[in-house]
């Protein structure tokens, strides 16, 4: 008996000594102002990172992942890009869904990099070659912990260059600068427009459907294709300019512009940057 | 993977020795598998081609060798996906030796590095174990002592990493575990004897959440007692975990709890159990983030009928490691040949009753903006249980079934069982469970009736004939299921099924079909082939209380299976 309670104790020491205790689960610290990187200012100096939100209005858990991609947005500020791209079978209209989203750039992403289901996410599209590309939601904070640490090595300048409200044409443009090593690859540039605060029906974590869910970030076009364009910068500057004819739906106060130049071997982002219009 | 196919090589060569040698150069053994599945587009039964995999063809299966040689043994498995078959994890891809390890024992001492399963009691605290069915592998890759200090007191310590698929999760486990066996310890042997232990398992993971100040050291701790006195058995574990926010309990603070016991007593021809669990915010990974089976470190025993029959089983309990608390009894009992309900060659029956209910929770809520629009039970403690026994409104499971068991005749060997259950597919199925229930949520229960008759018909020697007809009532989910299956066995080498099920009252006309399936299998020796054409239904596959959805799919499907 008297092992049995020299034992114990030891084991009551050792549980003690191994665990962690947290009085104050909530850290004060704010990371949303620093560095300077505020990209509604068009000037990216550091490291951003996009997240890429395969969601659906007919998929249950995707809200929970959206809430995450707005905990994460409140935790980094703007050095988080959200892009909200509805695919895949959860992304499609019936009765209770008048509304899906689907673009084809978002069911070519869907489609050309293999996803099983939504709520999945690319951070940065890192770790394609690893066969390890999507992200589940509970693993963006970790990815972006490592992503935004990475010092930049390309600025994006985004400015609105004009807008007809009779024609509902958008002319954008805007400047990549090198200032660090690019891999040795071919970059490329996309540009993407995407919408907030579009008020329409989701399936909720409980199966309920609420038919004023606001949705934000959603993909709804490209100015360049799915997967850009080509980008030379070979002298460490480029400029760029497109044009996109807004849809009828879009309301363009909410709509956001989105550009991103990648690794076109690795589709690695190397720099992201938006405007909000 | 040099090494270890320098270590292959030496081992083959001294089996190859062993057969030409008298001298004791040890024993090799192993095991295989391997499970092909070649897809059908079925767009009755999947019409958004959603489980129709773009590959075709699938393929998993494994290798186990280990030699054996006195108290020294080794061993390795090869594993490969090409890819993972429809329904189990997708993490498991291409191949490799993922399991390997180097065991001696000397003087008392039991030393294991490399992989090795490992479970502490009942696994509250910590179980590493293989489930294949489930794609559950949660491994340890690292050292374990077992050390006997005298007989009776045995000490067993751990340290490493789990396996996730074809790497090794970022937390790093630490553990230890002593039971005494008090007649052991004593030297006497027969009577009472009582068995009690205690263990504790600790995980280290670096934190770098930008809101959360979350714990990198999280401990779990248990005390177990198993009394055993002829015909009385007596098993109780309670366990403690430190706050471990982590993704499935949505990042709460609030310690865990649990709490397993179970007692069984026979009189003659009388069996009876009686269990009892409670399990607050009890699920242990080693990382905070994890999905479904992924680097569990603990084990939370389910305390329900595990339902075998294909239909029974579309509704099998998934425990609620978040919160549940329930209770199993079960009586059986011998009918004696002769006597009225025992007929010529007798009858056992067996009654069952489990339940299971969510806990009597009170959330806490903080806000996330200044607004006060946006709550959330992240960052708090999360909830409080209403007083012992902490019983809430929302009942995830009632289960009661009678099976009998009985010999009609000299060829006829009969099984029948009814079964009334009810089962709360929102949560159980669907995840709709805690914080996640709104004041719209419509929790969606099932109420099940079912009858099954199993007969086995013995014609003559080594051939046989199995009827299995299932009847499953429900208004409920998918409707009722009629499943009939005959099944021919020519002993030891063939046998023969067919099977379908029929799906007569799925609320979608569309979805009223029939689900054939037709299989072959052949024994030699220890080499075993199966053959399986036809339509599979979407179901839940569970095994012990874990859970994994297969979606519906039609196919060919081989199965090889080979040891020595």
């Amino acid at each position: 008996m008297k092992k049995f309670t020299f034992l114990s104790l030891i084991s009551l020491f050792l549980l003690v000594l191994s665990c962690d205790t947290i009085d104050d689960p909530l850290k004060n610290n704010d990371l949303t102002g620093g560095g300077g990187n505020d990209t509604s200012s068009t000037d990216t100096v550091l490291q951003n990172v996009l997240l890429e939100e395969f969601t659906g209005v007919k998929c249950n858990n995707c809200p929970e992942a959206a809430e995450e991609a707005k905990r994460l947005v409140a935790a980094y500020g703007d050095r988080i890009i959200v892009l909200a791209i509805h695919a895949g079978n959860l992304a499609q209209t019936d009765p209770d869904h008048p509304r899906a989203f689907r673009t084809p750039e978002g069911t070519a992403y869907f489609n050309d990099f293999n996803l099983f289901g939504v709520p999945v996410g690319f951070v940065n599209r890192k770790e394609y070659e690893q066969n390890a590309i999507i992200k589940l939601f509970q693993d963006w904070n970790t990815e972006i912990v490592e992503e935004i640490s990475k010092p930049a090595v390309a600025k994006i300048n985004l400015v609105e260059q004009g807008y007809n409200s009779s024609s509902r044409e958008l002319d954008i443009n805007g400047t990549v600068e090198v200032i660090g090593d690019l891999p040795d690859a071919d970059i490329y540039l996309t540009v993407i427009l995407a919408e907030s605060k579009i008020t329409s029906a989701q399936t909720m974590p409980d199966k309920s459907i609420n038919p004023n869910y606001e949705h934000n970030h959603v993909l709804r076009a490209a100015f360049n294709s799915a997967y850009g364009e080509a980008i030379d910068l070979s002298s460490d500057t480029a400029n760029f300019n497109y044009s996109i004819t807004l849809d009828a739906e879009i309301v363009k106060e909410n709509a956001e512009v989105i550009a991103y130049i990648y690794n076109r071997d690795t589709y690695q982002v190397i720099q992201a940057a938006k405007i909000e219009l | 993977m040099k090494k270890i196919a320098l270590v292959m090589a030496l081992l083959t060569n001294t089996i190859l020795i062993a057969q030409t040698d008298e001298r004791d150069y040890g024993q090799l053994h192993g095991n295989f598998q391997t499970n092909l599945q070649y897809y059908l587009q079925d767009t009755i039964i999947d019409p958004t081609g959603e489980a129709f995999p773009p590959e075709r063809m699938l393929a998993a299966g494994f290798l186990n060798l280990t030699y054996t040689k006195g108290d020294f043994m080794a061993g390795v498995r090869y594993e490969n996906y090409q890819n993972n078959l429809v329904g189990l994890p997708e993490g498991f891809q291409g191949e490799g030796i993922p399991y390997r390890f180097i065991r001696y024992k000397k003087y008392g001492l039991d030393v294991t590095a490399g992989n090795f399963y490992e479970q502490f009691g009942s696994g509250l605290v910590f179980r590493a174990y293989e489930e294949r069915g489930l794609g559950l592998d949660n491994a340890m890759d690292g050292l374990r002592l077992i050390y006997e200090l005298t007989p009776g007191i045995t000490v067993k310590g751990i340290l490493g990493r789990q396996r996730i698929y074809f790497e090794t999760g970022d937390g790093i486990v630490r553990g230890a575990d002593f039971e005494v066996n008090l007649n052991e310890l004593k030297q006497e042997y027969g009577g009472t004897n009582l068995i009690v232990g205690g263990s504790f398992v600790s995980r280290y993971q670096q934190a770098q959440d930008p809101i959360l100040n979350l714990p990198e050291n999280v401990a779990s701790g248990g005390l177990r007692v198993n009394l055993i006195s002829g015909r009385f058995n007596f098993y109780a574990e309670g366990a403690y975990k430190s706050q471990d926010p982590n993704s499935s309990n949505n990042f709460i603070y609030k310690p865990g709890y649990a709490l397993y016991t179970n007692a069984s007593y026979t009189l003659g021809n009388l069996g009876i159990i009686l269990g009892y669990k409670y399990y607050d915010n009890f699920l242990f990974r080693s990382e905070r983030v994890g999905s479904l089976t992924e680097l569990l470190i603990n084990y939370l025993p389910p305390l329900a009928e595990l339902h075998t029959y294909t239909l029974p089983a579309l509704y099998s309990y998934n425990i609620q490691a978040n919160g549940e608390t329930g209770m199993q009894a079960e009586v059986s009992y011998k009918f004696d040949r002769g006597t009225l309900l025992g007929g010529k060659y007798g009858t056992l029956i067996n009654i069952n009753y489990s339940n299971s209910y969510a806990l009597d929770k009170n959330f806490t809520y903080r806000y996330r903006d200044s607004a006060q629009t946006d709550s959330t039970i992240s960052g708090t403690d999360g909830y409080t249980v209403g007083g012992f026994p902490g019983v809430g409104d929302i009942r995830y499971s009632q289960d009661f079934n009678v099976e009998v068991k009985s010999k009609l005749n000299r060829k006829l060997k009969g099984t029948f069982s009814y079964y009334n259950f009810i089962y709360n597919r929102s949560a159980l199925l669907d995840g709709v469970v805690d914080d996640r229930i709104g004041p719209n949520t419509k929790i969606e229960m099932v109420y099940v009736n079912a009858f099954i008759a199993d007969i086995l018909w013995k014609i003559k020697p080594r051939h046989s004939l199995r009827f299995e007809g299932q009847l499953m009532l429900t208004e409920q989910d998918r409707g009722s299921w009629a499943s009939l299956l005959l099944e021919y066995s020519i002993a030891p080498k063939w046998f023969f099924a067919v099977q379908n099920s029929y799906n007569y009252s799925n609320p979608d006309p569309d979805l009223r079909v029939h689900y054939p399936l037709v299989s072959l299998g052949y024994t030699r020796g220890t080499n075993k082939i199966q053959l399986t054409y036809g339509r599979q239904q979407e179901g839940v596959f569970c095994v012990g209380g874990i859970c994994r959805v297969v979606p519906a799919s039609n196919g060919f499907s081989m199965l090889i299976t080979s040891n020595f």
